[in-house]
């Protein structure tokens, strides 16, 4: 009741301020490619550095903590709701609608760049249980060490030695311990710039921010990830030279003002 | 911080207490227990949401096939450890891989599990529910499952007012229910706010030996330190325990310290289940220590690793140890099985 009257209170206070700011929305379109090719998942085959052939299966991962960069360097935070519902998205290469993530509400402006978290920081999986993107019955959660999967890629290849021919690779780990140094935390938080160009952000104006994701960078850069003799990956430190390489993988292209 | 948790609660039960004639259901804080960790703030405790993780926990719909439900393991009368098995079973009498420990006290802990993979109690639960070896059931079926079982819709809507179950209400009131078992009210605890006639001598003697060599790591008031240990069981070991987590060579072999509360009641003991009595710890502890390369060094400290304990002293510790026990919290009727009459 308490908390009723001061939210009342907090509300009333906002309301009588000036007339709401200009706000409109922003998309971001994440465009899984292999390389030059556009991504098509089961059919496509696509080659490793090291001309190892692979198809993708499943492709899903989570984008989080969207900052657009204004000219003065500052930043607007998409925000995040309490129980997780906002401000995470989860992107699976195999529903389209869910590669495109619309920021609403944005204030009008014009920005020059973008930053966002590939995964899930450990601030939310400490507050329990959530909903949305992060419901744990999108089985991207891991039961046995609590938190989530920040990256699934699922195939196959002739090189793999795994039963099926399977290649997988589940990215996570956010817990740190400062005795343990072996404690991977995987987050990364990846910057892009336009390119020069501006989001004009406006009522009457929907930029659309088209970013590619090139899957082949998950598997070279940092470490050139050979498929002979990758077991499947699905942990914290397994899954560190991913992440590295994977951060290199994200790529603004170009924009639809 | 403490304060707007009790507050929080008193609200909720405020708000109830008008609709709801159920018993009082208030998170207890004993006073001399660290506050508790669980985040209250998100998910504060309601008579409604109480009494709908109570009926989950009995529930066998939990399982793929309907049969095992949490309870299966984790039986109230001995302060919800397993007392049949010393690894626990699952569906179609499928063996896991550890001993289930026992469930209260929770509220006021960090890490969960005998590797301690699980740091929030709200998935806990996930972890049994999607074992192949424990319920074996993806939580999205399970929550359709909850949506389409007659008994619940209106239950969850009692507690948490959303038009369809998710899989966060369902941990809610499975947290709800979990972080209200609380037991803090053995005799040692009895003895410890005041009433010193409620220890024997023997009794008390054991409270000074446990203190001069337990207490390290079996901390009060909680009777654990949270953290964990290699208690040398093995020189080498096939469950690599908290290396699991940690994928840390430094950690092989070390298991989350359990609480000796209630640990009269909490038998088989260790991970693995493979001591049957209080005896056969001790005498783990005074000549069954074995050396590697991670032992908790309070273990070697002498010749022989392990604990230099005569005879009596074992006995006495024992004496002491079953002052742990607390009956007022197995036999608290709030936590029964509400399918029964």
């Amino acid at each position: 009741m308490l908390f009723m009257v001061a939210m009342t209170v907090f509300f009333t206070s906002c309301s009588e301020d000036d007339a709401a700011p200009e706000t409109g929305s922003l998309a971001i379109e994440f465009d899984a490619y292999a390389g030059t090719q556009n991504l098509v998942l089961g059919t496509g085959v696509y080659q490793n550095s090291l001309d190892q052939d692979f198809s993708v299966d499943v492709l899903r991962y989570y984008i989080s903590n969207i900052r657009l960069k204004r000219q003065d360097g500052t930043f607007y935070e998409d925000p995040m709701s309490e129980d997780g519902s906002k401000g995470y998205y989860l992107i699976d290469d195999s529903d389209a609608a869910s590669t495109i993530v619309t920021l609403e509400d944005v204030p009008a402006d014009h920005y020059i760049g973008a930053e966002f978290t590939i995964g899930v920081d450990a601030n939310r999986v400490s507050q329990g249980a959530q909903t949305g993107a992060l419901d744990p019955a999108n089985n991207l959660f891991w039961s046995w060490n609590a938190g989530y999967i920040f990256v699934q890629l699922e195939g196959t290849s002739p090189q793999s030695n795994e039963e099926d021919d399977l290649i997988l690779f589940h990215v996570g780990g956010y817990k740190t311990d400062v005795a343990n140094p072996n404690l991977k935390n995987n987050i990364r938080v990846k910057s892009i710039s336009f390119g020069g160009d501006e989001a004009h952000v406006s009522a009457s104006a929907e930029p659309e921010i088209h970013v590619i994701v090139d899957i082949k960078k998950f598997f070279e850069g940092g470490t050139v990830v050979d498929f002979s003799t990758t077991a499947p990956c699905h942990s914290p430190t397994c899954g560190e030279s991913i992440a590295n390489n994977y951060v290199e993988a994200f790529v603004f292209d170009h924009m639809h003002q | 911080m403490k304060n707007l948790f009790a507050w929080l609660v008193v609200l909720s039960l405020v708000a109830c207490a008008d609709e709801d004639e159920s018993p009082a259901v208030q998170f207890w804080q004993p006073d001399d227990f660290p506050p508790a960790t669980y985040t209250f703030q998100n998910n504060p405790v309601t008579a409604p949401g109480f009494e709908l993780g109570r009926m989950l926990f009995y529930d066998p719909v939990f399982s793929r096939d309907s049969t095992v439900s949490c309870a299966n393991c984790h039986l109230q009368a001995v302060a919800f450890a397993d007392p049949a098995h010393k690894i626990s079973v699952g569906i179609n009498d499928r063996i896991g891989t550890r001993n289930a420990p026992p469930i209260f006290n929770l509220a006021f802990k960090s890490n969960f599990f005998w590797d301690g993979g699980v740091n929030h109690i709200d998935f806990i639960p996930i972890n049994a529910i999607v074992n192949p070896n424990e319920l074996d059931q993806d939580i999205d079926v399970l929550i359709s499952k909850l949506n389409k079982y007659n008994r619940y819709p209106q239950k969850f809507k009692d507690a948490f007012n959303k038009a369809n179950i998710d899989s966060q209400q369902m941990l809610f009131a499975l947290s709800q229910f979990m972080v209200m078992m609380v037991s803090a009210n053995s005799r040692y605890d009895q003895y410890v706010n005041g009433n010193k006639s409620v220890l024997a001598e023997q009794e008390i003697r054991g409270l000074a030996l446990v203190e001069s060599k337990c207490t390290s790591c079996h901390t009060p008031p909680l009777f654990t330190n949270d953290g964990f240990a290699n208690n040398g069981l093995d020189t080498e070991f096939t469950d690599r325990g908290r290396a699991i987590i940690t994928e840390s060579e430094n950690d092989v072999g070390k298991f989350r310290v359990p609480t000796l509360r209630n640990v009269e009641l909490t038998d088989p003991y260790m991970h693995d289940g493979r001591f049957r009595t209080l005896e056969q710890v001790l005498t783990h502890y005074q000549q069954g220590v074995k050396d590697s390369p991670t032992l908790d060094p309070l273990l070697k400290q002498n010749e022989t690793p392990g604990i230099v304990l005569s005879d009596t002293e074992k006995a006495d510790i024992i004496a002491f140890l079953k002052t742990l026990t607390d009956r007022s919290f197995t036999q608290d009727k709030r936590f029964a099985n509400p399918f029964l009459p």
